[in-house]
């Protein structure tokens, strides 16, 4: 829970509105970005606002004055809510409705729909925001006494903050994919985007269900921009080491299933009548592709319960996604997440197929090198005719001359021990 | 080619005379003159013999993985190594550290070092095969494939610096000899490369072991190789180039010399079999100074 200290402040002497420590009604936020937290400025993401669990529990105690109601204004530009001639320019929104208002010396329940609802661009039905800040906006209540239903004089107000975040960040641009030994690398351009805290990953299908070839029947996956006929075309081509053959017919051909490697034939710009389908997606690069995920749409936010086959922090540009299928053939799209957990729209599909590579150290190990199978079989011993000859004269040498030295020492001392064999007698 | 026969005169002409004004104190003097005092000896006693050198090293490096006898039937192109990373030199930065306490008469300094190395080596993988046409020759894939090395050695080491130090001649050769550890470790994008003998490959049969009821364990891609470690080299002293301010420097911090050295240098002869020979034989050049 989230508890906010009370701003308290005073219009005159005699009057005063203050505000108690401010209860959240909903579970803490690990995430907030430290900005947040520092400010202890509760915010209203685009969950609370779909669940409207935001429910602030503020209490207002009004003393001093001869009020008897207040009302509550909300400004995102920094307006003086306290001056009517601002609230009549607009400047300020009533919050709750027009001329709505509560006793005094009571427990105000604002909910985040209460609040969001103060922001022109918001559309609180469905939580959308049809503004192009990510970062949210902050927005100052106005907690005013009022002398029965007089907007003038305030007699005393007290302001609480909150910032109002309903959108994800800007959809990636520029993403892109390639393939490794089952192994995919999504690659993301460095650029700049304050409201974005990292990316989730979709995968279909998913790495841990992945398995098999890629079985050519994209009409699992295909929801868009291509047609039965082509689809099922590629479903049925097949070819012994490459993709098959794309659509027959249709807008945009789908490659054919692989053959006996397995290794999925991918979708071809197969022309009206044509033959698309060049297959194989290996190519390094341009992966983006016209298959969806299911139940994603690019350009949409997906769901905060859709499965995430990887989450990757701000700084990634270059992501490992390790344990899919050699010769599946995968769709991946990524949105961008914020500190509040707003997640943006998805990007574009991007589609590879990974497959055996010749790494180095599998390939040392299959050429039969020596260090494998591993240190477990190591044995001490010579691998060459010099080495056992080498150490040995090594071994001499450094004998030799640990002997003449010691031989060297005993010469020089041996007239100051024979005079002290005299001086003995 | 004048100006290089020109720098190497200027060169010469520097050490000579740099060696100049030291020559007249440490010629001896004849036994017959008893109005001038020998001191050529005194001289030597009171300098100071160093008591540690410290390196920086820079060179190339070109591992001697492909030596293995195993693939000796293997065209050079075709062998693990150059298949994947080429044949270029790797850039190779070392350290070295070295304690002579012993003083061997008319020689040098000998006594013991410890050296420690690091090169890396990286490549993009390329698929197994060509999954668009079978016939033609696959294409690089997005993975990388790395492989990192730390040669280190222990060694004994004899540095022969009484020639600099009786005659001012700013040369000192040095040899080192001892044992060579080198870890290495093979990586992908995801960490350490792991060689798994049953995986269903599109161009190798799986070994009939993995059918069996003990397949071949996997293998990780990461080690040590032992090996003997010899090394020539010689160093030149710095200190002619300025020799106040060495004189000064060696009274303020203890800093005798410092030295532009080359060596060669030989990891490849290794004590242990069955490890992957990443030992190199190679020539380095660096930095380095006594105190």
């Amino acid at each position: 829970m989230i508890a906010l200290a009370a701003l308290v402040w005073s219009g005159t002497a005699q009057a005063t509105v203050s505000l108690g420590p401010v209860v959240i009604g909903r579970p803490t936020v690990s995430d907030l970005p430290p900005s947040r937290t520092a400010m202890a400025i509760p915010f209203i993401s685009r969950d609370d606002c779909l669940q409207n669990k935001y429910n602030a529990q503020i209490p207002v105690n009004v003393s001093g004055s001869p009020a008897t109601t207040f009302q509550i204004w909300a400004t995102s530009n920094g307006s003086d809510c306290s001056s009517a001639m601002l609230r009549d320019q607009h400047q300020c929104v009533q919050v709750g409705g027009a001329n709505a208002s509560w006793p005094i010396n009571t427990t105000v329940t604002l909910t985040a729909r209460d609040i969001a609802a103060t922001i022109s661009t918001v559309t609180v039905s469905n939580c959308t925001d049809a503004s192009t800040v990510t970062t949210g906006e902050n927005l100052t209540l106005y907690f005013m006494a009022l002398d029965g239903m007089d907007p003038e004089p305030m007699t005393a107000w007290a302001t609480w903050q909150t910032t109002v975040d309903l959108l994800g960040p800007i959809v990636p641009q520029g993403v892109d994919m390639t393939a490794g030994d089952e192994l995919l690398i999504v690659n993301i351009p460095a650029t700049m985007d304050p409201d974005r805290q990292g990316f989730y990953v979709y995968c279909y299908p998913s790495i841990a269900d992945a398995g098999g070839p890629y079985t050519g029947d994209a009409g699992v996956i295909l929801t868009t921009t291509t047609s039965s006929s082509s689809s099922s075309s590629g479903a049925t081509s097949s070819g012994s080491s490459s993709g098959g053959t794309g659509g027959a017919a249709g807008d945009a051909g789908l490659g054919g299933a692989g053959g006996g490697l397995g290794i999925g034939g991918f979708g071809g710009a197969g022309g009206t009548n044509g033959t698309g389908g060049a297959g194989g997606s290996v190519s390094v690069g341009m992966a983006s592709c016209s298959d969806r995920i299911p139940g994603l749409t690019p350009g949409q936010s997906p769901p905060a319960d859709a499965p995430v086959c990887a989450t990757l922090n701000l700084d990634a540009t270059s992501a490992p996604i390790s344990g899919a299928a050699n010769g599946t053939r995968y769709v991946v799209a990524l949105a961008a997440y914020d500190a509040v957990n707003n997640i943006g729209p998805l990007s574009t599909s991007l589609c590879q197929t990974p497959e055996p590579t010749d790494t180095f150290f599998s390939d040392y190990c299959r050429a039969g090198g020596a260090a494998c199978p591993g240190c477990g079989q190591c044995t001490l011993g010579p691998s060459s005719a010099l080495t056992w000859p080498a150490l040995a004269t090594a071994a001499l040498a450094a004998l030799g001359f640990g002997v003449r030295r010691s031989h060297r020492k005993a010469k020089k001392d041996r007239p100051l021990t024979a005079l002290r064999a005299t001086e003995r007698e | 080619m004048r100006s290089t026969w020109l720098y190497a005169g200027a060169a010469a002409l520097a050490c000579a005379f740099f060696a100049s004004p030291a020559r007249a104190q440490m010629e001896h003097v004849p036994e017959t003159d008893w109005r001038r005092t020998d001191r050529h000896d005194t001289i030597i006693a009171a300098a100071k013999p160093p008591l540690f050198y410290f390196e920086v090293r820079f060179g190339g490096y070109s591992p001697g993985i492909d030596s293995d006898p195993r693939f000796a039937n293997l065209p050079a192109g075709q062998r693990p190594y150059a298949n994947v990373f080429g044949t270029s030199l790797l850039f190779y930065f070392g350290l070295e550290f070295d304690a002579v306490p012993v003083r061997i008469p008319y020689v040098g300094a000998f006594g013991v070092g410890l050296g420690w190395g690091y090169t890396h080596v990286s490549a993009t993988a390329n698929f197994t095969v060509n999954a668009t046409n079978a016939s033609q020759p696959p294409g690089p894939s997005g993975e990388t494939t790395s492989l990192t090395i730390m040669p280190m050695h222990g060694s004994l080491v004899l540095r022969a610096d009484e020639l600099m130090r009786r005659t001012g001649i700013p040369i000192v050769p040095y040899g080192k000899f001892g044992v060579g550890l080198n870890y290495w470790r093979a990586t992908t994008d995801v960490g350490t490369e792991v060689y798994q003998p049953c995986e269903k490959r599109p161009t190798s049969p799986m070994p009939p072991a993995c059918g069996g009821p003990n397949p071949p364990p996997n293998v990780s891609g990461i080690g040590l190789t032992p090996s003997l470690h010899i090394a020539l080299g010689g160093m030149l002293a710095l200190n002619f180039i300025e020799p106040q301010a060495s004189a000064r420097l060696d009274e303020t911090t203890g800093l005798h010399h410092a030295y532009l050295f080359g060596e060669y240098y030989n990891d490849r002869v290794t004590l242990v079999s069955n490890v992957m020979r990443v030992g190199a034989s190679s020539w380095v050049v660096g930095l380095a100074a006594d105190f």
